[in-house]
């Protein structure tokens, strides 16, 4: 089967879910985090076979991640535990750092294709301090506008770009090989490129058009709009999901 | 110039110190619990990363520092003994300057030892398990999980078993007994971290770039780094190791992104190695107290470019 995992709240994963669903990748799961209490049975094992996991849900249904084609992966976090409201506050840290190393080792384990592949810094893809989105953005071929941070602005924040809130913006899509949305040809070129370099399969990124109609990197985002592709999204994503069925 | 962030005093800071001086390396020291007269700013342009930063009346360009080694303490208990709860500019600024240097560190393109995004690996044991297996290594045999009963299955299959944290917080290993087994059912609530026990001699392996230095440790704590706790002697010297086995850890360091490692191993009776974890910040000095190798000496070597010697292979 292919696994969807999302928050509750993701409508992007809940729609990406029903177009693959009708594109005929199936059987897909669409599993939330609410879904990933600690009712459930978890069986998290590494031994000298690799790893691997077996979630029994309060339905009987067990998930093996042997049997996992692939994965679209769209947490961004540890589901909060109702149970841990009621440990004080020092172990209650203690248990979410727990559950946060938890989450990212089971999530590791489960079989490639995987979009994206769980990090240290993101569960859904390697979350990066914008200065180093910055660089990569310069590196990808983007332009960029300087980016300053100092001490020494103690009153106001202390990252000025010049992007305000009235800036107009625009998104970029990125799955794959293919980059999505009504930019320029070199703007999604350069997008696919900066994906690349930061070796995540899904992207968004957003700019900002100065007055001469440049566009301007402005950030980027692991958990995008998926929606901002249409039907070709479904498209790319299917593709990519179904690299992963087995013979 | 290298730059050294951290408490001066701190002996894995104070060692690399003192070797660089008896190097004539120009270094400089940022003290994170006295950074009231320090300022640190950077851009990220076309031009690349520039900036720079004040310490006191002394100003350097980011851009002259080629090495920078960072034992920085968590920003919280990293601050100046004497700041007051209730002074949040000066708060802010320590902040400020933690969180600025941090973001500088990750994007420098001087030697830096090591990377807060590198350090990420050991912030989950099972996960880091996976990278260190994947290298080659023998991993214990690891279940986590909340059924008492898969635990009570473990333990009948392994006879010996451990239980520690999953993330890198309170993480000191412990015995699983048969009257433990009577409380698993507090673990219903929080899958929990258990291992099969590995009897042998416990290797620390501590790589620079390509050099390698190893201590053997001869203890009956179940985790030497805590005997004092449980009341059992220690004894530590140095040792080579086979190449293979170096230059494993020298590839699994090299893979983490970590250009200096400790790397725990146990060695079993029939020579099988297995990788227990790797800390990307060792506290390196007590190992070098207790057997002399030079571990700071090939640091300070590695972080100002100049050549250091490749050790700790045994010949063949």
């Amino acid at each position: 089967l292919w696994l969807i995992l999302c928050h509750i709240e993701d409508l992007s994963a809940q729609w990406a879910y029903e177009g693959l669903q009708q594109h005929g990748l199936t059987p897909l799961e669409l599993v939330t985090d609410q879904m990933l209490g600690p009712s459930l049975r978890w069986n998290h094992q590494i031994d000298a076979n690799g790893a691997r996991l077996e979630i029994a849900f309060d339905d009987k249904r067990i998930l093996s991640s042997r049997a996992v084609y692939g994965v679209l992966n769209r947490l961004r976090g540890v589901p909060s535990w109702p149970i841990l409201h009621k440990v004080r506050e020092g172990d209650r840290k203690y248990a979410e750092q727990e559950l946060a190393a938890f989450f990212l080792s089971w999530l590791t384990c489960l079989p490639a294709p995987i979009l994206n592949r769980p990090t240290p810094q993101g569960f859904a893809g390697r979350e990066r301090h914008l200065s180093e989105w910055v660089l990569l953005a310069e590196a990808a071929g983007l332009t960029t506008m300087p980016y300053q941070q100092s001490t020494r602005a103690r009153h106001e924040p202390s990252i000025a770009r010049g992007i305000t809130p009235n800036s107009p913006s625009h998104s970029v899509l990125v799955i794959g090989q293919y980059a999505f949305g009504t930019a320029p040809p070199d703007i999604l070129r350069c997008s696919k490129r900066l994906a690349m370099l930061a070796d995540t399969t899904i992207l968004g990124v957003d700019f900002t058009t100065d007055a001469q109609g440049r566009w301007l990197f402005a950030n980027t985002s692991l958990l995008p709009d998926l929606q901002l592709g249409e039907q070709p999204a479904i498209d790319a994503l299917f593709e990519l999901l179904n690299a992963g069925r087995k013979v | 110039v290298i730059l050294l962030c951290g408490v001066p005093s701190e002996q894995p800071l104070a060692l690399v110190q003192q070797r660089l001086h008896e190097l004539e390396a120009p270094f400089v020291v940022l003290d994170q619990r006295n950074v009231d007269d320090t300022d640190l700013e950077f851009k990220v342009s076309d031009s690349g990363v520039t900036g720079e930063l004040n310490i006191g009346s002394s100003r350097y360009a980011l851009e002259e520092f080629s090495g920078v080694y960072t034992r920085l303490m968590a920003s919280d208990s990293g601050m100046p003994a004497d700041i007051s709860e209730v002074d949040a500019p000066r708060q802010l600024h320590c902040h400020s300057v933690y969180d600025t240097l941090l973001a500088w560190i990750e994007i420098s393109p001087a030697k830096i030892v090591n990377r807060c995004s590198a350090m990420g690996s050991n912030f989950s044991k099972p996960y880091q398990t996976q990278l260190i297996q994947a290298q080659g290594f023998n991993i214990p045999e690891t279940l986590i999980t909340n059924d008492p009963d898969l635990v009570r299955e473990f333990w009948r299959k392994h006879k010996q078993v451990i239980y520690k944290s999953i993330s890198s917080v309170r993480s000191i290993v412990h015995i699983l007994r048969e009257e433990d087994l009577e409380r698993l059912e507090y673990i219903l609530w929080c899958p929990t971290q258990f291992q099969a026990f590995i009897d042998g001699t416990n290797v620390r392996v501590h790589t620079i770039g390509q050099s390698v230095y190893a201590s053997a440790i001869v203890t009956d704590a179940i985790d030497y780094r805590y005997a004092y706790r449980q009341r059992s002697n220690i004894e530590m010297h140095g040792i080579d190791l086979p190449r293979d086995v170096a230059e494993r850890c020298v590839r699994l360091a090299a893979t983490l992104e970590l250009p200096f490692a400790g790397i725990d191993l146990i060695v079993t009776a029939q020579n099988a190695v297995y990788c227990l974890e790797v800390n990307p910040s060792p506290a390196y000095s007590y190992y070098e107290r207790q057997t002399g190798q030079p571990i700071s000496r090939t640091l300070a070597l590695y972080l100002s470019g100049m050549a250091y010697d490749i050790k700790g292979y045994s010949p063949g």
